[in-house]
């Protein structure tokens, strides 16, 4: 007999190896897989990790006054966290924040997230060229090299052109239809957007009644903050029981928290649209605050004396909840409501052009006027839209009007300025020419020659006027690095032919004129070029290109022909015979250097993954 | 010397069958645990690493914007296709203002695909990258910062939600492996 090996044993042997690869492919495969999900997670924890050390270290540094210089590891949940703090200038600071798992000595995975923090005031310039309620007056011939959002009428000459689309904001009344402040003692504070006693005040509202059956155009309120808040959402809503009516939103707009300091001020919201109020009819203000945070938060100025009969404060801690509890306040918080109903309008003389769309209450025009997108209306008179007379299918009539937009500086954002120039001391007029000025109050005129350069050292405040020269230049000093600063004048302002105002020379630094000289003062009205109803101009820029800002919320801006510059908002903008306008789009962010008092802040678009 | 009988032989035969059979089967049934696990491993990595990726390229971001066109082609942000606009950095790491990158996360039949568009100033390079090449679904979802959030339009968004779904062949059947990250925008 032939001995034969095992031949079923060399199959098990197959059979078992066959099993042991896939068992260890599988098991190797799972780990693999482990160690990734582990190392994702862990990832992620760094992240967040270093996340929260970037808001400790802004805390940290306005706790200090400045004086924080990072730490170099604090133990946080599953891991540790670092800070560096490098100075970019002399008011930003670079914050590098590096999470650790399981800690920095011996990290299993490490994130670094890095960010800017700015002492100053961020402010946002969303329109190139911003008009307010004065409106725009244009010459003969007169051009406007792109579009333009004004608060009120815009006039035109023969011949001119806008090469854009142009909005005409309905018109407010100019007094306030209903209103609530305080006076003396019965001024209190009230907090919201925080905890308080148990209270989680998220919500807060007052109640009103308009005296008249209109559009609501816009509101102010008169508030303060604390830290930092987020931008709140403001709402009108209809009266339910004695509270808003959560299921009735006439319409919403966004409090700008950088219009609101530390001092109180009345703050102007509009809306993204203008809904019609019935009058004697309850309606409530209400702001939800992003969240409830006992740093940032802020303060509704409460007139503890009630002197506003129509309507009441109260406060709630979720106003979308199924069945919201809201809770009266004692006290009336203090606003504003500004009625609509007022016809703005754009009117064109003989062969002029809008060369885009054309968005009004009234449009008329003369001879040959045409604009060549589309016209949404209530009134159209002479003007013919994409080539003929309307009703066309480019014409859309019942339009309602575009809502006003809010100016992008506050009362109280100038006061701060002004303080911040009274800190640096005050002198009386300032004649010369080459110089080095700020900060500081000068109380009196700033005189300036021809071809002279002025290096100011932001907040500078002339309590006069300010004449400066042909190709005078006022130049930011080079310490504000990235921010800008400005140059608050109470007076006129003559600027000669080739002027400018120029930032520090890092990009994103400019230098603001900001004119609080009224010209509206002695009954003045919003006429054009002159006229009986027309006032004297705040800034007279010359024929200047000017890079940067010019900011005058209630005076008239005249240029000359030939005038171009980075971003204008002004009360009324003149525009003389022939004058051609170029300007560039608005700054989405300027952050405006702060004095000692300013806070550090985050500059947004600084957020980076390293 | 003497032969094998019948019945020996028949039986030799059957228990050969049933170990063959037995052999074979397990050969089969552990190439197919092989190939399955392996599958997933690979597309739970993918799924991973690509919305690793999207989360971080989000938070970067100042905005979603509605389109990009490079080379003759546009990129439109959708619920399938992102644009994402971020601040260029220089040499030092350093963020240039006003100067943007711009990157786009897209299906490409199953592939998910990723481009980066760098500004002539940015020290970024240019990059066209494929994450996974067995993506089944992929679902974009534009938030506000609303609590909750309410779906907006792409260029309004404050934060976005990616739904990623990946099938692969393993075997016999199709394996499936769902993945869902929110980020926000952090230079919005």
């Amino acid at each position: 007999m032939i001995k034969q090996n095992g031949q079923i044993l060399l199959m098990v042997f197959v059979a078992l190896g066959v099993v042991l690869f896939t068992v260890l492919s599988v098991t190797a495969g799972a780990q693999i897989y482990y160690q990734n999900a582990t190392y994702t997670q862990n990832a992620e924890k760094a992240t967040a990790l270093a996340e929260a050390g970037l808001d400790k270290a802004i805390t940290s540094i306005n706790k200090t006054g400045g004086s924080y210089n990072g730490e170099s590891e604090t133990a946080l949940g599953d891991g540790s966290y670092s800070v560096t703090v490098t100075n970019k200038d002399a008011s930003t600071k670079v914050l590098t924040v590096t999470g650790y798992i399981p800690n920095k000595q011996n990290p299993k995975t490490k994130r670094t997230v890095a960010i800017q923090a700015s002492k100053g005031v961020g402010i946002a310039f969303n329109y190139g060229l911003q008009v307010g309620v004065g409106g725009i007056c244009m010459g003969n011939g007169a051009t406007i090299n792109g579009s333009v959002y004004a608060n009120g009428n815009i006039s035109g000459g023969n011949t001119t052109r806008v090469t854009g689309d142009v909005y005409v904001a309905g018109g407010a009344q100019p007094t306030a239809d209903q209103q609530s402040d305080c006076s003396g003692v019965n001024c209190q504070d009230y907090i919201f957007g925080k905890s308080v006693s148990g209270e989680n005040r998220q919500d807060v509202a007052q109640s009103f009644k308009p005296s008249q059956t209109n559009t609501l155009n816009k509101i102010s309120l008169k508030l303060k903050k604390t830290g930092i808040p987020s931008n709140p959402t403001v709402r009108i809503m209809k009266d339910s029981s004695g509270k808003p009516d959560k299921n009735n939103i006439l319409t919403n707009g966004t409090l700008s928290a950088n219009l609101v300091t530390n001092q109180y001020g009345f703050v102007d919201i509009t809306f993204s649209s203008t809904p019609s109020l019935t009058a004697n009819t309850t309606y409530w203000i209400m702001i939800h605050a992003n969240s409830l945070d006992n740093s940032n938060y802020w303060y509704w100025s409460n007139d503890l004396a009630q002197s506003y009969t129509g309507g009441q404060p109260k406060w709630s801690s979720n106003w979308q909840a199924s069945s919201p509890v809201w809770t009266a306040i004692s006290g009336d918080f203090g606003f504003k409501t500004y009625m609509g109903g007022v016809v703005t309008s754009i009117s064109l003389g003989n062969g002029s052009t809008v060369t885009g769309n054309v968005h009004a209450n009234t449009i008329t025009g003369a001879s040959g006027v045409n604009i060549t997108g589309d016209a949404y209306y209530q009134t159209i008179t002479s003007t013919n839209v994409s080539g003929s007379a309307c009703p066309n299918s480019h014409c859309h009539p019942g339009s309602a009007d575009p809502p006003p937009t809010v100016f992008p500086v506050s009362d109280a954002n100038v006061t701060d300025w002004k303080n911040q120039a009274v800190a640096g001391g005050t002198s009386g007029s300032v004649n010369g020419c080459n110089m080095t000025l700020g900060p500081k109050k000068i109380a009196g005129n700033l005189t300036l020659g021809n071809g002279c350069t002025v290096t100011v050292k932001a907040p500078l405040w002339v309590t006069g006027d300010i004449s400066a020269g042909n190709s005078t230049k006022f130049v930011l000093d080079s310490s504000f690095g990235g921010t800008s600063g400005p140059i608050i004048v109470d007076g006129t302002t003559t600027l000669g032919n080739g002027s400018d105002l120029k930032g520090s020379g890092t990009t994103g630094s400019y230098l603001m004129l900001f004119s609080s000289y009224d010209s509206t003062l002695g009954g003045q009205g919003n006429g054009c070029f002159g006229g009986s109803q027309s006032g004297q101009a705040a800034v007279d820029a010359g024929n200047s290109a000017i890079s940067g800002i010019l900011y005058a919320p209630k005076g008239i801006v005249n240029l000359a022909n030939g005038a171009s510059f980075k971003e204008i908002t002004a009360w009324q903008i003149t525009l003389g015979n022939g004058a051609t306008l170029n300007y560039d789009t608005g700054f989405a962010s300027t952050v405006f250097s702060a004095g000692p008092s300013g806070s550090f802040s985050i500059v947004k678009g600084t957020y980076q993954v390293k | 010397m003497r032969g094998f009988t019948l019945f020996e032989l028949l039986i030799a035969m059957g228990i050969g069958i049933i170990a063959s059979t037995l052999l074979l089967t397990i050969m089969v049934n552990s190439a197919g645990l092989f190939y399955t696990e392996s599958s997933k491993l690979q597309e739970g990595l993918n799924s991973n690493d690509a919305l690793a990726r999207v989360r971080e390229s989000i938070k970067q971001s100042n905005a979603v914007v509605a389109s990009y066109t490079s080379g003759g082609t546009t990129y439109t942000s959708s619920a399938t296709q992102i644009v994402l606009k971020a601040p260029s950095i220089d040499s030092s790491g350093n963020i240039i203002s006003n100067t943007f990158d711009y990157t786009v996360f897209f299906l490409n039949q199953t592939k998910l695909r990723y481009k980066l568009f760098p500004d002539a100033t940015s020290s970024r390079k240019s990059q066209d990258r494929i994450f996974s090449t067995s993506v089944d679904n992929l679902t974009l979802k534009y938030l506000n910062s609303q609590n909750p959030p309410s779906e907006v339009t792409a260029t309004a968004a404050t934060k976005v939600r990616i739904s990623l779904t990946l099938k692969q062949k393993a075997g016999q059947s199709y394996e499936t492996n769902m993945a869902t990250s929110e980020a926000n925008l952090r230079n919005d």
